[in-house]
């Protein structure tokens, strides 16, 4: 039986919920250094594959059996799944300054954008983007929130260190286009 | 007045935008000029009586709490009062516009993930597997109301209705 042809079934039933190494390895009772280079030959095998419109993914630091990014606007068409949705600009918003300062509270989500959050703050719950881990030691007891391991997945990194920085180059570029990326309902008037 | 409230994430991002014209550094901006700009923006939407949201008049408070100061003579000794809520708003404002920017470049990253599709996970049922008993009501009970919470949320989305 083909070492790759077993990681293959695994990903597959795994579906979108995925695999991480350690799993892998104790199902298919391998060390995890041979079987990451298993799954850099299949990795390999697909891209080289024009035929297949299969691919591993690797995100939140497991390994997802998903379709190549050609195929996108023929799935659209399709499928509409939580994590291939886009969101309000509110809900950005207030996801990137959680993540980027987490562990927060609500309040302090609030003071950076200057407007009432909590709405966006329980959607992203619900989306289970964010998640509350305990409370801050002050008056009131707030809620501390910070970004969950799906977060990671939706936007495609294994870990908090790979979220993209702020250069002054950006700052500059801003300045020209600051009216870049409009809400869709302001035109309907 | 070619923008519309409902443009704007909050009173800081409407200040952004009118601070941005001056093309420079946020810390040089005449905010005086920016103040008046605001209160009169606020001032037309309300003479269309258009619903301005509290935060938008919160702000506005703040901003002519900073204009009164700044016209007053300044008292050698109470200069920090009469400095720091224009610092403070300045700050805030820097905070604000570096927030915007990575909200843009996590949606830039999302969208590259949304690209790849996958399917569910396949429940597997074996005759030998036992039952582990580790869940209880309250299990079940989020369960469902996160399963209710996302559809609403999606039914949302999907049926884009035009707010009055």
């Amino acid at each position: 039986m083909s070492r790759l042809a077993e990681i293959e079934a695994l990903l597959f039933v795994a579906g979108e919920e995925g695999l991480s190494l350690r799993q892998m390895a104790e199902v298919l009772e391998l060390p995890a250094t041979g079987l990451t280079q298993s799954l850099e030959r299949l990795i390999e095998k697909y891209d080289k594959d024009t035929e297949s419109s299969l691919m591993v993914l690797q995100s939140s630091n497991r390994y997802r059996l998903v379709t190549k990014e050609e195929h996108a606007e023929l799935l659209q068409r399709y499928s509409r799944t939580p994590i291939n949705q886009s969101m309000s600009r509110a809900l950005l918003e207030t996801l990137s300054i959680v993540a980027y300062k987490q562990p927060i509270t609500r309040l302090e989500v609030d003071e950076i954008r200057g407007v009432n959050s909590s709405a966006a703050m329980a959607k992203l719950v619900t989306f289970e983007l964010i998640e509350a881990i305990g409370h801050k030691e002050v008056i009131g007891r707030p809620r501390l929130y910070a970004t969950t391991p799906g977060f990671l997945d939706f936007i495609g990194i294994n870990s908090l260190e790979e979220l993209p920085e702020v250069t002054d180059l950006d700052l500059t570029q801003e300045e020209s286009q600051l009216f870049g990326g409009q809400a869709l309902l302001s035109d309907e008037e | 007045m070619d923008i519309k409230i409902k443009d704007f994430e909050g009173p800081l991002d409407l200040l952004l935008h009118l601070v941005s014209k001056y093309q420079v550094d946020i810390y040089d901006v005449p905010i005086t000029e920016v103040i008046e700009q605001y209160l009169a923006y606020i001032a037309t939407l309300q003479a269309m009586r258009l619903e301005v949201a509290g935060d938008y008049m919160l702000m506005a408070s703040q901003l002519m709490l900073i204009k009164s100061r700044k016209l007053l003579p300044k008292v050698v000794a109470e200069q920090e009062v009469n400095d720091d809520p224009e610092l403070d708003l300045l700050n805030q404002l820097e905070e604000y516009r570096k927030f915007k920017l990575l909200s843009q470049k996590l949606s830039e990253q999302h969208d590259l993930r949304a690209q790849h599709f996958s399917k569910p996970r396949q429940e597997l049922i074996f005759e030998e597997v036992s039952l582990k008993r580790d869940k209880t009501s309250i299990d079940l009970f989020l369960a469902f109301s996160q399963i209710m919470a996302q559809k609403k949320e999606s039914f949302k989305q999907n049926h884009a209705t035009i707010e009055a």
